[in-house]
């Protein structure tokens, strides 16, 4: 995946991906369908500006847990812009296709004009398997995922002709010119779950205010120094179960390898909401996802701004008038001295790995 | 591979395999022949829809639905089947994308009762298209395709609180419905908790105000609506309404959390049991008390 070149516009490209955080100000005080559909259109800009390296793990990500039809559809797009495809594209962009079956929709990342609705646009996933289409015989790897799509229920008339052109494809001898490098990417790991550590968090951090679920008021020193930590980021309203339902979720597990392990660790996880989730919120959430709450297993909010965390953190969540607009996954490894030993970012992360994370920061 | 070519051929395919039988046949004629509207609109809903005839009908439908020259209760009668149909999971999942575009479309009909309709179904789903127009509305009375008061509840499907800065602008500006649908589409967003504690407080305020911000102000900060209703249960000079819904409230917080009762509190409510002449006021009180029976 590394040094090649872009077949579109590459000083473009890297001046579009720099837009692509979700801290970016492009989004800052916008709804969430502003955010979205900003996104959107920045995603599909790379089917044409080239799609650089550094935008991949963006691209993956939409893939993996994005649920906007529109964004999703933008990702695959961008996907066509790529000089290599890595290797989890197909199986992403399958994957995409099943999640979205129920609320295909069509796709227009044109602004938003009353009485605008085009009944003959392409659908979100057209768009998808239109991609897969692309990869050609470099991803015949999942010609099997795709006739299972196929002979399943929940896909209209055209979109059966899209799978059934993209099986066309993929089973055909010659790769279109530019894909796919997938054996070549398979080293490719998501940025994030192999990342360099981070620089150490600022020492104040330890003194900012912070309520658990039950009410308890303790410092953030209080609750994550003497032991190694895993620090996941959430909020109730999140839409997508794929982010922070999903993530309370895994923490839940995580935990429970931490107790059978006898591992001394901490594990929590802090709204970005901290004025709509109050402790009551918290814990009905952690609840309802199987946590068992205990001091090494806990929701927390800060009593304040959230700033000073999203800033220590570098954390990828923006704001809208009242809430966040958009985030990614985030999870920091915390050692005994609040310093960061490993953050998992942007993909979805494992309990086995963060778990292994804290092991090490223990030692 | 002429890849337009292998489309028309695929979809020839199934067309083929989907050749309408007698019965959906019948259907057809029932529903679009020469009957009148409301005989047309009744065979509509009275048909049943098995899974085979979904491909034939589901397209009937929208096209029902999207034709402007039909009588709007033969287009209800598509809507409200549609609407249904939606409710069968995967089994509608093909013709999603396309009933989304119909009712996008339907959404600026000039008829208004079909209007607000599909509005309301794309606003529960959280339709970006809907939302849009609906602010546009808030916003431009003239592009207005709703009622205020519509168009704050259907925004309000969204619990995002995204347009909460609409909905205080709003509630500055209207009265009636309008002024309701905003305040209860502020209780997503915590910046409004002092707006609330205010209206609760605010014996001048009218009873479905007072009742939207005890409702909000619970959601957002349980503690300070524990505080307001206490002060409210208390003050005999306070409308009696208010007083039982207050203490209903607390009655219902105190189930769902099991908190312990304060004994000066369970005090003064057993007086007032004691002493009201409100069937309301009393109730609720017995409700309170049982509640810490525990």
């Amino acid at each position: 995946m590394t040094g090649r070149t872009l077949p579109g516009e590459p000083e473009a490209a890297g001046r579009l991906v720099e837009l692509l955080a979700e801290q970016s100000p492009r989004y800052a005080g916008r709804t969430s369908n502003e955010a979205e559909r900003l996104r959107g259109e920045l995603l599909a800009s790379f089917e044409t500006a080239g799609l650089p390296t550094e935008a991949i793990p963006f691209m993956l990500e939409e893939l993996e847990t994005g649920r906007n039809p529109s964004t999703v559809a933008a990702a695959g797009r961008a996907l066509r812009g790529a000089a290599t495809i890595p290797a989890e594209a197909p199986e992403l962009l399958v994957a995409a296709i099943a999640r979205l079956r129920g609320s295909d929709d069509v796709v227009s990342f044109a602004p938003f004009a009353p009485g605008v609705a085009d009944a003959h646009g392409a659908t979100a996933l057209a768009e998808l398997a239109a991609t897969l289409a692309v990869l050609g015989p470099g991803a015949k790897h999942v010609i099997p995922a795709v006739q299972a799509l196929l002979e399943g229920e929940g896909f209209s008339t055209a979109m059966r002709a899209e799978l059934a052109l993209a099986l066309d494809a993929l089973r055909g001898t010659e790769a279109p010119a530019g894909c796919c490098g997938a054996e070549e990417s398979t080293e490719m790991d998501p940025p994030g779950l192999d990342a360099a550590p981070a620089p150490a968090i600022r020492t104040e951090l330890g003194e900012v205010a912070l309520e658990n679920q039950d009410g308890v008021r303790l410092t953030f020193a209080d609750a994550f120094a003497s032991r190694p930590s895993a620090l996941a980021f959430f909020y109730t309203r999140c839409m997508n179960p794929e982010k922070c339902s999903l993530t309370v979720t895994r923490l839940t597990r995580l935990a429970r390898l931490v107790a059978e392990n006898g591992l001394e660790a901490n594990v929590a996880g802090m709204s970005y909401d901290p004025r709509y989730d109050r402790p009551g919120r918290l814990k009905t959430y952690g609840a309802d996802r199987g946590m068992v709450f205990s001091p090494r297993c806990s929701l927390l909010r800060t009593r304040g701004p959230f700033d000073p965390i999203r800033e220590a953190f570098a954390l990828g969540v923006g704001f809208g008038p009242v809430t966040v607009n958009r985030h990614r996954l985030d999870l920091v490894v915390l050692d005994t001295s609040l310093e960061i030993a490993k953050t998992f970012e942007r993909r979805l992360w494992h309990e086995e790995s963060v778990f292994e994370a804290l092991r090490a920061a223990s030692a | 591979m002429d890849i337009d070519r292998y489309r028309k051929r695929y979809e020839a395919e199934l067309a083929k395999a989907a050749v309408p039988k007698p019965r959906q046949r019948a259907t057809k004629a029932a529903t679009t022949g020469k009957a009148g509207a409301a005989a047309r609109a009744a065979a509509i809903k009275a048909v049943p829809i098995d899974d085979d005839d979904l491909a034939t009908r589901v397209p009937d439908l929208l096209a029902t639905l999207r034709n402007r020259k039909e009588a709007t209760t033969v287009r209800m009668a598509a809507l409200q089947v549609l609407g249904a149909l939606d409710f069968l999971g995967p089994r509608f999942s093909p013709f999603r994308a396309d009933y989304k575009q119909v009712l996008r479309d339907v959404a600026t009909d000039p008829r208004a009762t079909l209007r607000e309709s599909a509005i309301e179904l794309l606003a529960i789903g959280k339709d970006p298209y809907a939302q849009d127009l609906l602010v546009r509305g808030l916003e431009r009375a003239e592009d207005a395709v709703v009622s205020e008061a519509r168009a704050l509840q259907f925004l309000g499907y969204d619990d995002h609180a995204d347009y909460a800065p609409l909905a205080r602008r709003v509630y500055r500006r209207a009265t009636g419905a309008a002024r309701e649908e905003a305040l209860r589409m502020l209780a997503t967003d915590p910046q409004s908790e002092r707006l609330f504690t205010r209206l609760l407080k605010d014996k001048s305020e009218k009873s479905s105000i007072r009742r939207i911000s005890a409702s909000g102000l619970q959601s957002l900060n349980p503690e300070a609506f524990e505080r307001a209703a206490r002060r409210i249960v208390a003050d005999d000079d306070d409308y009696n309404e208010i007083r039982a819904t207050s203490l209903a409230a607390l009655a219902h917080g105190r189930e769902a959390h099991e908190r312990p009762a304060d004994p000066k509190f369970v005090d003064t409510v057993q007086k007032l049991t004691d002493t009201t002449r409100s069937t309301a006021l009393r109730s609720s009180s017995r409700r309170f008390l049982g509640s810490t029976e525990t």
